[in-house]
């Protein structure tokens, strides 16, 4: 009898609590689902996004040998620094790689160039003397030692030449694979030499395709 | 002190530059004949030591179509003295100096030089000088080699001394050589035929065609003429020229080469030590009355030194006269004393760069798919299409009494080349161009007739090297001629020019980015221009900044240059000091 006072308009006391009460528990399911997602989405959007988070230095100066190079700073928009090529010669070019970047960077490569066949090819790295892999953290800076060896002009015509503009890094950040550039503050200019300079190109011009 | 510096500066580079050997167009190192040579004339028949006859079986039905009356007569009679069908056959009898070799009307193939055993083991690589007596077919169709191998000279010194080899039909499309393509749909030679320490060499009224490199090599030779030669669709040059001196290149025609119809590469470099500007008393080729069209490049030279280029027709070619000090190994650096008079030179803007991107018939993987035959050109070297004269770092050039026109991204350029990317890596040496050129009295714009066919821009330059002048150029009436000087006052007039070695870096800045062209790896540089067809003069598309002058200057604009120099400098040492912060 009692729950019959407490009706309303022919509603029980208890169907009015669970009517009030189920709409707030689906809006909260959702609430949850969303946050859910959101927070997935997140996850996925700061993985995708890290190794864009990550980032050296542009502007940096490699060091090498005299007789490896002359600067030429009014040649090209930049500035360049000529390499004069002989074919085998190695040298060791020097800089440094600044993490500007969020996050901190392990360094498994460093290359001069990602194309095939480069006629500046680093056959070794090494960071401060120590092999790589090396962990650049946000904010710091690691020297970078590259073993470069003048290479593949039988993939090149004699008039060729190639820029680089700067060092491409093969790295990881927070288990992400990354692929970045550290800009040099010149370009780096180097030009093919001559057949009788370029011991096993052919006179085949259609022989020097780089693949 | 910086033109003191920059003079002296010159002079060691010519003097070194002058002394060094180097290396030929894919080639063996090269050096300049001694240049006591003398341009040989045309010898006739009675004048000839002894006399060879080449023919084909079809001669004689050929030698029936031939018009002139006496020209006939002189076929027939040498007919009945044919001994040899393959022009190489008749080289290697010769056993006199002064010999003629007469070629009867014809088709010749030279398959003797196709594959004979002397070529089985050669590798592909440099063809010195020894290979080249012994078995000159690795790479050629017809040799002629003069020199004995075992001297240490490279003087003329055998029987093949002052050959001279005609072609005897109406014109020279009457004995045509044809290199072409074996099965496989290879090219069968890199070059037609090849004149190598040949002195006193006389080529004439013959048609060469479909090598792999060159239709008519002439090397390290002092004495040559090459007169009334057709030479075309080549993959590189029509006429080639290296290290050579005494010669006349006449009313020849060059037509879709891969890289220039007429290249006299390192000429002798008979006037390094001359610090006058044109014309010139001694040259080291002359090249006169010939037609190059439907080429990459009209003419070109590296080390272009001393050539007298006169009365030419220059037309219809991705750019028409070229001459730079870019490409390193040629003897004679930096380019000097070029002297450019009285040629036409106009509507140089065929662009042939799409034939080697993506979907261009260049682009098939034999030689003989490309449509080479057919006239195909696939372009070997990065030039800016649509530009009539090209001086890409050069010293003393004369450029006078010309027709320019018609040429849609300019008339003529002048740039530096730093020394470094020809490999010369002195930093005393890296502005040792471009100087001391002159432009005057150049018709810009408008045809013989009068008919107003304006150049993109009549004179390009920028804005480096002392004493490049320009003076008396005339424009179309009622227009005036148009140049991209920083100086407000124009450009600098003759005979004092301009005052300032350094460059404007912006102007020059697409050099690099199109440097790394490679018609098979790189055939679209990324950042270059050059290879896109500039807008026709006066079409809407063509609006863009270009100043005009009735008349050059007579001083030049050093304040506006050194505040320009002084900016770049600033902007330099900014950016050292950021990188160093």
């Amino acid at each position: 009898m009692i729950w019959r006072r407490w009706t309303w308009r022919g509603t029980t006391w208890r169907g009015i609590v669970r009517r009030s009460l189920a709409p707030r528990s689906v809006a909260r399911r959702r609430w949850v689902a969303a946050s859910g997602v959101l927070l997935a989405a997140l996850a996925v959007a700061g993985y995708v996004v890290v190794p864009s988070l990550a980032h050296f230095a542009g502007g940096t100066s490699p060091t090498m040998p005299d007789d490896a190079h002359v600067a030429v700073p009014t040649f090209g928009e930049r500035g360049s620094d000529v390499l004069a090529y002989q074919d085998g010669d190695t040298f060791t070019m020097t800089f440094p790689l600044v993490n500007d970047g969020w996050l901190p960077v392990t360094v498994r490569d460093v290359l001069l160039s990602d194309g095939p066949r480069p006629l500046v090819r680093v056959t070794s790295v090494t960071s401060h003397g120590t092999p790589l892999p090396v962990t650049v953290p946000a904010g710091e800076t690691r020297r970078v030692e590259l073993t470069v060896r003048f290479d593949n002009c039988r993939y090149y015509h004699e008039r060729e030449m190639q820029v680089i503009s700067g060092a491409v890094v093969d790295g990881s950040v927070f288990g992400r694979d990354l692929r970045t550039t550290a800009g040099f503050e010149h370009d780096l200019v180097v030009s093919s030499p001559m057949i009788a300079s370029c011991p096993d190109r052919t006179l085949r011009r259609d022989d020097d395709v780089r693949r | 002190m910086v033109r003191c510096t920059s003079l002296i500066t010159l002079v060691v580079a010519l003097i070194f530059g002058a002394a060094t050997p180097a290396l030929a167009h894919e080639e063996r190192e090269s050096r300049f004949p001694p240049g006591d040579g003398s341009v040989p004339v045309h010898r006739g028949i009675d004048e000839a030591a002894d006399v060879h006859v080449v023919c084909k079986p079809d001669s004689r039905q050929r030698i029936r179509q031939i018009d002139d009356p006496r020209l006939r007569s002189f076929n027939q009679k040498l007919l009945g003295q044919c001994e040899f069908e393959h022009l190489q056959a008749a080289v290697d009898a010769v056993s006199e100096q002064g010999t003629n070799i007469y070629v009867l009307p014809g088709e010749y193939r030279e398959e003797p030089s196709w594959a004979p055993e002397c070529t089985k083991d050669y590798d592909g690589g440099v063809v010195d000088y020894e290979l080249m007596t012994r078995c000159g077919e690795v790479v050629n169709l017809v040799t002629i080699a003069g020199d004995d191998p075992d001297d240490p000279d490279i003087t003329c010194d055998n029987a093949l001394c002052d050959l001279q080899i005609e072609g005897t039909g109406d014109d020279a499309q009457d004995v045509v050589f044809t290199g072409g393509f074996q099965r496989n749909g290879d090219w069968v030679k890199h070059n037609g035929l090849k004149a190598d320490r040949a002195d006193g060499f006389y080529l004439t009224n013959m048609t060469f065609e479909l090598f792999r490199e060159n239709a008519i090599y002439v090397h390290e030779t002092d004495g040559y003429t090459l007169d009334d030669v057709v030479a075309r669709k080549n993959d590189l040059y029509g006429i080639l020229t290296f290290t050579s001196d005494h010669g006349l290149i006449s009313d020849c025609e060059t037509s879709h080469n891969g890289d220039s119809g007429v290249y006299p590469g390192s000429p002798a470099d008979v006037n390094s030590q001359d610090t006058n500007t044109g014309p010139l008393e001694r040259w080291a080729v002359e090249i006169t009355g010939c037609d190059t069209h439907h080429n990459a490049l009209g003419f070109s030279g590296t080390a272009g030194n001393s050539v007298y280029f006169h009365d030419n027709d220059v037309h219809h070619n991705g750019a028409g006269y070229v001459t730079d000090s870019v490409v390193g190994d040629h003897p004679g650096m930096p380019q000097d004393h070029a002297w450019v008079e009285d040629n036409q030179i106009y509507s140089n803007n065929v662009n042939y760069y799409p034939n080697v991107q993506e979907g261009g018939p260049c682009t098939a993987d034999k030689p003989a798919d490309r449509g080479h035959q057919d006239g195909v050109v696939c372009p070997a070297f990065p030039v800016p299409v649509g530009t009539g004269v090209l001086i890409a770092g050069g010293n003393h050039n004369f450029v006078t009494s010309n027709e320019i026109y018609d040429n849609w991204r300019n008339g003529v350029m002048l740039f530096w080349a730093p020394a470094a990317i020809r490999g010369e890596y002195d930093p005393t040496l890296q502005q040792d161009n471009p100087h001391h050129n002159a432009f005057t009295k150049n018709q810009m714009g408008y045809q013989p007739g009068g008919a107003v066919l304006p150049n993109g821009t009549d004179f390009w330059w920028d804005d480096a090297g002392n004493g490049n002048c320009w003076d008396g150029n005339l424009a179309a009436p009622g227009a005036e001629i148009t140049h991209n000087a920083t100086d407000p006052r124009g450009l600098p007039g003759c005979p004092r020019g301009s005052t300032w070695p350094i460059g404007n870096v912006v102007k020059s800045a697409q050099l690099l980015p199109c440097s790394q062209y490679n018609r098979e790896s790189n055939p679209d540089p990324v950042g270059c221009d050059w290879m896109d067809t500039p807008p026709r003069p006066g079409s809407s598309a063509s609006e863009g900044t270009v100043n005009t002058m009735s008349m050059p200057v007579g001083a030049s604009g050093i304040g506006v240059l050194l505040a320009a120099a002084a900016l770049s400098l600033v902007a330099w040492r900014r950016r050292r000091a950021g990188t160093s912060a």
